[in-house]
């Protein structure tokens, strides 16, 4: 049996199929940045929506990502395919060094913590460490993917592998929500203390989230130095990781489409209205002022909890 | 569910609409212009999109190129990389032939792939020498390299000032740090005494700490070879400090920023660049700056505006030439292109989209902030 959001999946990524055939190679790139956007939005969306935990770092994984293809490519002149499995391992592998010791903390202290990492994380671009990552300028250059001699250079082939990466994310997501590691992360966030006396080992699931999340924001970030051949560290600072926070509380936490919503919203209404693109972050403040007082829980908020439907038929 | 297919049918006739109106603009010959329009460097962005503009607007009065209008796309790539790179990505799609611009040698040098793959014309003041290192096709420099500039500030240095102790400041840019490495290098060719090579982080408006350090040294000469923003701070901060060495800015502290940035301290410092554009003899050169001031009621913010204009008006003129619209063959054009009079002198380009020449000039800043020639 289907429910709405697999629904709503499934309408969003047959119209996204389907997208490229109807317009042209501008807003064919428009496209390709809401998939990238949306995947690294989804992915904040495991950390903070679902499993609850204030992370306000999340350019930096995405930046992990795609400064790994971007080393890999330019320094030392790996195959873009090639950099594909370092460009989610390394964000994953970060995730769990940096996040493990802090994971304890509640709240606003790991909100502040996460925050700190993000700016240490510029820091360490800008001042070009090991003269591998560019400085304040980054790198340039990066190349397109070729396989066996054919290259992926047009906007459609970038459109396709971005589309598939947010096939990829939603498939993970909908065998999040069924799988118990989905279940416990529900639990901790609706009550901590309730999931934690439950049996519910709370550090190794938000962990668990960390990593993921983290992971799949590498992929998309990967995607990010693709299309545009170049990576430099504004693109990763604490405003986009507020973008990301804000998206997700904006739109709905764990709310499929709220998410979508807010990552339209944030990256795809500027591109339609390029005379106001200066003028987002005033919409977008506006919007994130007045959606926390109308609709605290977003503007599409999840209805329904993974309650499983022996429990829900006696309530009725 | 119901309520989801009129918003996915309003979206399908949004997109065929746009469809249809890019099919439209057919018949219109695309430029864009990459510049940073806001942000630190906003001033040279605007001149650079306003000198573009006066251009097109004179040829469009004249029927436009190959019996089509010219278009101007703007994308404000803020002087920063990465949205250099995004700007050229949009540009890219947009469909135009070529991109004037950008103002730093950072936001073009990110952008310069992206051209290149999709065989866009670029065509930009950027000094730096490495954006000649790829040898893109594409690729067209209206200015001179750093190298040129280098050589020329080293011979002024040790012929000219004979400077004693000699302190080289730079910003991390690619350009900045371009420069500085450069002129260092001609320096110890010609046996130069640098006590002191550092960097300032672009931006971060006191540079006390440095100049501290610096002071210490009693050096006779302090160069700058970054950007006019940090540049008037650090003239201010030195006098502040009471440092008594001379201050030498490279080409890109001549904006009339600077001087309202140092205020009282810009007299007396020395800038090092081409002419300035109310001292350009060229007869076009003065009836585009009459032009450019009716239009727009101001001065261009300083000579790279003109020199991307020139890079624009290359790149129609051989259009015209060659009767095509084809990248290919209009960069063919341009390498066969040969003193072509421009607002800054003769164009010429090398090979490898280098422009050929140079003639830099020392001014030294005067109490009323006007210039005066001290080397030549």
């Amino acid at each position: 049996m289907m429910n709405k959001t697999s629904l709503i999946a499934i309408a969003l990524l047959v119209f996204m199929g389907f997208f490229p055939l109807f317009v042209d190679s501008a807003w064919l790139a428009v496209g390709t940045t809401f998939l990238v956007f949306a995947v690294v939005a989804l992915s904040q969306d495991i950390i903070l929506g679902r499993a609850g935990v204030f992370h306000m770092g999340h350019a930096l994984f995405f930046g992990l990502g795609a400064y790994t293809t971007a080393i890999l490519n330019v320094n030392f002149g790996l195959p873009i395919l090639a950099t594909w499995v370092p460009a989610v391992l390394v964000p994953m592998l970060v995730a769990f060094i940096m996040v493990a010791p802090i994971i304890h903390l509640r709240g606003d202290y790991l909100l502040v913590a996460t925050i700190g990492f993000n700016i240490i994380f510029i820091q360490v671009l800008e001042n070009d460490v090991f003269g591998l990552t560019g400085g304040p300028n980054g790198l340039f250059g990066i190349d397109v993917v070729r396989v066996l001699g054919y290259d992926f250079s047009s906007q459609t082939h970038m459109y396709y592998m971005a589309f598939i990466l947010l096939g990829i994310t939603l498939f993970i997501m909908r065998n999040l929500d069924k799988s118990k590691f989905g279940r416990a992360m529900f639990y901790i966030h609706k009550d901590e203390i309730a999931a934690q006396s439950m049996g519910i080992n709370v550090r190794y699931f938000k962990l668990y989230a960390f990593i993921l999340g983290a992971g799949i924001a590498g992929a998309a970030g990967s995607m990010f130095s693709v299309q545009y051949s170049a990576v430099s560290p504004e693109a990763f600072n604490v405003t986009q990781s507020i973008m990301f926070f804000t998206i997700v509380l904006v739109g709905g936490s764990a709310s499929l489409p709220g998410v979508l919503i807010g990552t339209f919203i944030m990256f795809v209404l500027p591109e339609m209205f390029r005379e106001f693109e200066t003028a987002r972050y005033l919409v977008f403040g506006i919007a994130m002022i007045l959606t926390m007082i109308l609709r605290p829980r977003g503007i599409w908020p999840v209805r329904f909890g993974n309650i499983p439907d022996f429990l829900k038929k006696g309530v009725k | 569910m119901k309520k989801m297919f009129p918003k996915l049918t309003a979206s399908l006739a949004v997109c065929s609409m746009l469809t249809s109106a890019s099919f439209a603009a057919a018949d219109v010959i695309k430029i864009g212009v990459q510049a940073p329009i806001t942000g630190q460097y906003a001033n040279e962005g605007q001149s650079i999109d306003n000198g573009v503009r006066l251009i097109v607007e004179q040829y469009n009065a004249r029927g436009g190129v190959l019996g089509k209008k010219i278009e101007v796309v703007t994308c404000d790539d803020q002087g920063a990389a990465q949205q250099a790179a995004i700007c050229a990505k949009k540009l890219v799609n947009e469909g135009v032939k070529a991109v004037i611009g950008s103002y730093t040698s950072g936001a073009t040098e990110a952008a310069q792939t992206t051209y290149n793959r999709a065989g866009v014309l670029q065509t930009s003041d950027g000094t730096s020498d490495s954006l000649i290192a790829h040898k893109y096709w594409t690729f067209f420099r209206n200015s001179f390299p750093n190298s040129a500039e280098a050589e020329y500030t080293a011979k002024y240095f040790v012929e000219g000032k004979q400077y004693k102790k000699i302190v080289v400041l730079s910003d991390y840019s690619s350009y900045s740090t371009d420069l500085a490495d450069a002129t260092v290098k001609a320096l110890k060719a010609k046996n130069a005494n640098i006590i002191y090579e550092g960097k300032i982080k672009s931006g971060s408006q006191n540079f006390t700490a440095t100049l501290t350090k610096i002071k210490s040294m009693d050096p006779d000469v302090i160069y700058f070879s970054g950007y006019y923003t940090d540049g008037g701070l650090l003239r201010a901060q030195q006098m502040q400090l009471g440092i008594k060495a001379d201050f030498v800015g490279g080409d890109s502290n001549d904006n009339p920023d600077y001087m309202k940035l140092a205020g009282e301290s810009a007299k007396g410092t020395l800038l090092i660049n081409v002419p300035t554009p109310d001292i350009l003899p060229y007869d076009i050169a003065k009836t585009f700056l009459v032009d450019y001031k009716a239009k727009f009621n101001m001065m261009p913010a300083s000579i790279w505006s003109l020199m991307n204009v020139d890079g624009l008006r290359a790149i129609l003129h051989v259009m015209e030439l060659s009767k095509s619209d084809d990248t290919k063959v209009i960069a063919e054009g341009l390498h066969a292109l040969k003193d072509f009079p421009g607002i800054t002198g003769p164009v010429t380009f090398r090979e490898d989209g280098e422009r050929i020449g140079g003639g830099y000039m020392t001014y030294e800043v005067q109490a009323d902030k006007s210039y005066k020639i001290v080397y030549q």
